[in-house]
């Protein structure tokens, strides 16, 4: 196993139009560490030009130490180069294409350097319906959808509850063991992003529908120990993240992302976990 | 005859046996004038002799010079055997002109790589490309096999699909890959052990240092240098690099620019820009493409821009209509929402840039065909030429609406020899894999056509797609849709002008008329004359490339 501690990946899937670049958007406003996007264009990212520190060929840096790559012919190639950075991120987020089954973009979250947190995908509430049953692209729906860890539905705001209740069936029918919420852009960038092991956590102090429990004390004999206690968490539970201490005194943080559980190596100290779940 | 003119330093005419023009006002000739690499005159030596030129040069006296032939669909790839040696079931040509005996069993393989190991520090990697399992009966391809030829270096053998390479342990304990390895793709032994396969790019990326030499070749000189190459050993004078980035990046774009423009370099060159992304960065490849284009010159070309729209039929991952693959429910992925395909599209067309879509499968075609009826409700541009590329499993409807727009099809007609068999067993079923590549329909439609070969997906070279075209016969012997063969002089129009029509180029090169490129495909035979099962097999000597003869260096 290598020392280096590995970066952890996200992959943000779903089809066209289900608000991939508005949460990628909101991920970059909302920074609190140093995140790498990798996104299909620059074009509908919405960057403040204040903002942008330097642009080179496919790469904009940020001021507040983020990165925003695009993708190109090769996303191998933009996370090779990624690890050339002389400052690594902390997380890199992947929009995949709007046709992109998310389990082929996560497949290469296992590049040496990197480990995969997980998929989220969003589902778009006011057009799901006649996605999943069109014939040239339903399929690619369908694969998006059983792909995912974490289900967002979107734009619940703009569809009539019958028309939600319907999408949250052919959802929940394509993957019933996947952990489906109902939520704002922002908040979803909360709950992935920014879940810090305080009690005023970003996602529970402005949300009603989610609330919070931090573990503060939490430790295990080993690796194997710690998974199995991460997996009996409640279904509830839609995300986790805390670093923890086994027995022999090295630590590891855990991410929980909607049903896909990762632990990595750190040199970072304990934390205690926090428990997203919801209500 | 008097002279009208006086010569010029380096006219010249070529007589010949025969020229085939394609051009159909003088389709044959015997001598051809050349000034300033331009076809001055065609026709007889007293016709040329006009010009007042009186260097004759006699050389090709026994030989046919053709229009020369013009490849729209190939990739720059095809040059990657000037650095990764090959090792693939059917023998080739490389580069360079040397002949490699195919690779027929694993043993076979392992001895190659000993014998390249042998010359090899030890540490430093060794990358080989081409292999095709598929022919072979000999055991799997481990690891194990592959730790017989080195233990000292990594191994890494990129596998002619595209989709698997095997490497060896060396390899894997370099990037610890072991059991239970996290990443799908990473292939395993009945025990547990990794076998050293590594399917798809994103399990191939494990081998960090050996993947990223593949990444980079493209970009290469020698790799260029091994395309154009291949192109004039295989009788083409104009070869098409179809959907590349050069021109995202200002340093690839300058060395691009200044290999193609050598002397040595061999052919003429139309490099197509890959349209990628979504549609919020596609006024910026426009303005790029444009940019790039101002830089063009004799030898290098951005005419057209190419969209990757579906996979491949024998992968399964070509969109067709109902009923679908004969062997699954799976019916292919598009690499765009195909709502999104007109957004993508609109500025190039607004732009006046042609656009060839990649479009295997039915569906795909009509979604494609559906994006350009509306583009030109939009926007009337009568010229467009837009062009559906393999066009493998076009319906006659959609050929119809297609020759009703405008467009063009450019047919992957080798595939009926190289996996028709494939189509109907297995993918497609008897009944669409009869009418792939429907050339006699195409024509009775009126749709225009060329063909190509995907070089390296099929080995360069049209007298084999006008052989495929011509006689539609399969490995085992059958003919494969005989309703859809077509005439030799047909096929020899699909592989010239009809070819360089699609890129915007017919002013320029597809015919020996007056005024255009002097480029001539140099002909031991006459396609025409040998038997249709023949063509083939007719030997090239080399190319004359803006008037300048260019010997191939294929070893027979």
């Amino acid at each position: 196993m290598t020392p280096t501690p590995r970066i952890p990946v996200l992959v943000i899937g779903g089809y066209l139009g289900a608000g991939k670049t508005t949460l990628i958007n909101n991920v970059l406003s909302s920074a609190t560490q140093r995140i790498a996007v990798v996104v299909n264009d620059f074009g509908s990212v919405n960057i403040d030009a204040s903002l942008i520190r330097e642009r080179h060929n496919d790469t904009i840096e940020l001021t507040n130490g983020c990165i925003c790559c695009a993708v190109g012919e090769s996303l191998a190639d933009v996370l090779f180069s990624i690890l050339d950075r002389t400052e690594l991120p902390e997380v890199v987020v992947i929009e995949a294409s709007g046709v992109a089954n998310p389990a082929a973009v996560a497949a290469f979250a296992h590049i040496e350097g990197f480990h995969h947190l997980g998929n989220v995908v969003l589902v778009d509430g006011t057009h799901a319906l006649e996605t999943s049953k069109d014939p040239l692209v339903g399929r690619t729906f369908s694969l998006q959808v059983q792909a995912a860890h974490l289900l967002a539905i979107t734009k619940s705001d703009e569809a009539t509850d019958s028309v939600i209740s319907e999408v949250r069936s052919i959802v929940s029918s394509l993957a019933p063991s996947t952990p489906l919420v109902l939520t704002t852009s922002a908040t979803l960038s909360s709950l992935m992003m920014n879940v810090a092991p305080h009690a005023d956590s970003a996602v529970t102090a402005t949300h009603t529908e989610f609330s919070t429990t931090t573990l503060s004390h939490v430790s295990a004999q080993d690796e194997k120990q710690l998974f199995a206690f991460l997996q009996n968490f409640p279904p509830n539970v839609v995300r986790a993240k805390g670093i923890v201490e086994l027995a022999n005194g090295d630590r590891r943080l855990v991410q929980k992302v909607g049903s896909t559980i990762s632990i990595s190596q750190t040199e970072l100290p304990t934390t205690g976990l926090v428990l997203i779940s919801l209500k | 005859m008097t002279s009208t003119q006086p010569p010029h330093a380096g006219d010249v005419i070529y007589t010949a046996r025969l020229i085939r023009t394609a051009n159909p006002s003088h389709p044959t000739a015997t001598a051809i004038a050349v000034r300033h690499g331009k076809v001055l005159s065609v026709g007889t030596l007293e016709d040329c002799q006009q010009w007042g030129i009186t260097t004759i040069d006699r050389q090709f006296e026994d030989k046919v010079l053709t229009a020369g032939f013009v490849e729209a669909h190939s990739h720059v790839m095809t040059g990657m055997y000037s650095t990764f040696p090959f090792v693939g079931w059917f023998g080739r040509h490389m580069p360079d002109g040397r002949w490699v005996d195919a690779v027929k069993s694993t043993d076979e393989l392992v001895e190659r790589l000993r014998t390249i190991a042998a010359e090899k520090e030890s540490g430093s990697p060794i990358v080989v490309a081409g292999f095709d399992p598929i022919y072979l009966d000999t055991e799997r391809l481990s690891c194990h096999h592959l730790d017989e030829a080195t233990t000292q270096h990594p191994i890494f053998v990129y596998h002619a699909s595209g989709h698997l390479a095997t490497v060896n342990s060396f390899v894997l304990n370099k990037y610890d890959i072991g059991p239970n390895h996290p990443a799908p793709g990473v292939g395993y032994h009945g025990d547990g052990q990794p076998n050293g396969e590594l399917r798809e790019p994103a399990a191939m990326a494990l081998a960090r240092d050996e993947f990223r030499l593949l990444g980079r070749v493209v970009f290469a000189p020698e790799t260029l240098d091994g395309f154009g190459q291949t192109m004039r050993n295989a009788g083409i004078t104009t070869a098409t690099d179809l959907g590349n980035v050069f021109h995202n990046n200002e340093e690839v774009l300058k060395t691009v620019l200044e290999t193609t423009e050598k002397e040595s370099f061999p052919v003429r060159m139309a490099s197509v820009p890959r349209i990628l992304g979504g549609p919020d960065g596609i006024d910026e490849m426009v303005s790029r493409v444009l940019t790039a284009r101002t830089h063009s010159h004799d030898k290098m070309h951005m005419p057209v821009v190419k969209m990757v729209l579906d996979g491949s039929i024998q992968g399964f991952t070509a969109v067709v209509n109902w009923p679908g693959y004969i062997t699954g429910e799976d019916h292919g992925l598009f690499l765009f929402p195909p709502e999104q395909v007109v957004d993508l599209l609109r500025p190039f067309h607004q732009a006046g840039i042609g656009i060839h879509c990649h479009c295997n499968g039915s569906s795909t075609s009509g979604v494609f065909i559906d994006a350009i009826e509306q583009l030109l409700r939009e926007h009337a541009w009568l010229d467009h030429r837009h062009t559906i590329t393999h066009a493998q499993l076009i319906t006659h409807a959609q050929m119809r609406k297609a020759k009703n727009l405008g467009m063009s099809a450019n047919f992957f007609v080798n595939h009926v020899w190289f996996w028709g068999e494939q189509h109907r067993d297995f993918t497609v079923g008897p009944d669409r894999a009869s009418a792939m590549n429907p050339c006699a329909t195409a024509d009775r439609i009126g749709l225009q056509y060329s063909f190509h070969t995907d070089s390296p997906v099929t080995p360069a070279g049209h007298l084999h797609t006008m052989w495929a075209a011509v006689n539609r016969v399969t490995p085992h012997g059958s003919v494969l849709g005989p309703n859809e063969r077509i005439e030799v002089d047909r096929a020899f129009h699909a592989v010239t002008i009809d070819a360089a029509y699609q890129l915007h180029m017919d002013h320029l090169v597809g015919s020996l008329e007056v005024g255009k490129y002097a480029d001539m495909t140099v002909l031991e035979q006459d396609p025409y004359e040998v038997d249709a099962m023949a063509i083939r097999d007719v030997p090239v000597w080399g190319t004359i490339l803006g008037g300048i003869p260019s010997k191939s260096t294929a070893q027979r």
